[in-house]
């Protein structure tokens, strides 16, 4: 994993970019049903005070600091540790104040991760921006982990932006067929839709999020 | 969806296989979507990759969650301005009467404080800073250090602020902030570079969640670069 390039990828595209623009009409027609209608349940009882849920919160998202400790490991640990407590900071704060935000769309950890790995590239985005007048490229590069062997076309993170752009419910299908594993029949019944209307939600949500990473894949390229 | 587009569908989504007749014959007719499903299965091999990324990661994540993880996310949920703000009648007073007292105290010295302006270049301004500074520069340049008394517990840090100062020496927007952990602080000259001409300057103990326990009083410091 690059974080030069993905560093790219956190500045090209707005997190809070308007998420219904490349919705079609008719996907419009009726709100999705919520995915994950239980983390919003969750969520909506912790926020109105509910110990028990706030309990269950916490137990759910203590992972947070470590995943954060896992995805700057997998970037090469560029950050000093008082540079990650930092971002670890910056990273609950803003998770708690769009945590109201939430819409069930995604499982809460799902939903975490996006923000734990922008809050990290927006911070090597910073880093790399305050030490250019210091630093010369070929040194930034030096400090890069060699590419993984699995090293994928388009980056994870602009894939995860991308996602959010294409807009509910196509981009919901493609989050349940690829990062809760769902088969096309589960995320039908799942969604009480007809078989046939899930696919085709899928393969929409697909084209869209070809034209949305496709800068990306050519500005990697060039 | 034209019945192209309900087959290519059926494509993508591994119901129909790409070398089936129907898929055969439509590829034959427009040799362009040979292509195009292409780049939609690099797509979703690309999606793939993304979810077992994702999946990795919170595996491996919640194998190291330590006993100061649990503590830092539970100090955060209850400070966040997200949720968990009313935690229900008794607490809520509490918290109520606690907020009245502090701002109370924080009058009181404002008020104690205003008779008693000082003056020079190094402006302290009001506030009821605890952390009590030692010497210190007139003026924020680079190299210049900074030093403070404290003694810090556990996983707490300093955190260094600086701010706009706002009409009547008020505390403004956050310009920029540090962590240290030791009782000394010296700007580097790229911490000055967006700065304004005059800043506000205090000193905070943070606890591992970030929340400020005590602070110094602001000081009103002009930027030499």
């Amino acid at each position: 994993m690059s974080y030069a390039s993905a560093s790219t990828a956190a500045s090209g595209v707005s997190l809070h970019s308007a998420r219904t623009r490349m919705t079609s009409p008719q996907d419009r027609e009726r709100p999705a049903p919520t995915a994950h209608a239980s983390d919003l349940s969750l969520v909506r009882r912790a926020a109105s005070g509910n110990a028990l849920a706030v309990a269950e919160l916490v137990q759910r998202l203590e992972c947070i600091p470590a995943m954060l400790r896992e995805l700057h490991r997998r970037y090469g640990a560029p950050l000093a540790s008082d540079e990650l407590a930092e971002i670890e900071q910056n990273t609950l704060a803003v998770l708690w104040s769009k945590l109201v935000s939430f819409e069930g769309r995604a499982a809460l950890e799902t939903w975490s991760y996006r923000f734990v790995r922008h809050e990290l590239l927006k911070a090597f985005e910073r880093r790399d921006r305050n030490r250019r007048s210091v630093v010369d490229g070929a040194a930034v590069l030096a400090r890069v982990p060699q590419a993984e062997p699995r090293e994928p076309e388009i980056d994870p993170g602009v894939l995860s932006e991308c996602i959010e752009r294409v807009g509910s419910p196509a981009a919901d299908v493609i989050r349940m067929r690829h990062f809760d594993e769902l088969g096309f029949e589960d995320i039908a019944m799942r969604c009480g839709e007809p078989l046939g209307t899930i696919k085709a939600r899928y393969y929409r949500g697909l084209e869209r999020l070809k034209e949305l990473v496709a800068p990306f894949i050519k500005r990697e390229q060039g | 969806m034209t019945r192209d587009d309900e087959l290519l569908a059926k494509i993508v989504a591994g119901e129909v296989a790409r070398d089936a007749g129907a898929a055969r014959e439509l590829f034959a007719r427009r040799p362009e979507l040979v292509r195009h499903v292409r780049e939609l299965e690099r797509l979703a091999l690309g999606l793939d990759h993304a979810a077992r990324e994702q999946r990795d990661v919170l595996a491996a994540a919640r194998a190291d969650v330590s006993q100061r993880d649990r503590e830092h996310v539970r100090a955060a949920l209850q400070a966040g301005p997200g949720v968990v703000r009313n935690g229900g009648g008794r607490a809520t007073r509490l918290q109520w009467i606690a907020a009245a007292a502090v701002l109370l105290l924080a009058a009181g010295t404002w008020l104690a404080l205003r008779g008693a302006a000082g003056d020079g270049s190094r402006q302290l301004l009001d506030g009821a800073g605890a952390i009590e500074l030692v010497g210190g520069p007139s003026e924020l340049r680079a190299g210049a250090v900074f030093e403070w008394r404290g003694e810090l517990r556990g996983a707490e840090r300093w955190r260094i602020e600086l701010r706009e100062r706002g009409a009547g020496g008020a505390r403004g927007r956050l310009l920029g902030d540090f962590t240290c952990r030791e009782a000394s602080w010296s700007p580097h000259a790229d911490d000055l570079r967006d700065l304004p001409a005059e800043v506000l300057w205090s000193v905070h103990r943070i606890d591992s969640g970030g929340i400020s326990i005590e602070h110094s009083q602001p000081l009103a410091l002009p930027v030499v670069r």
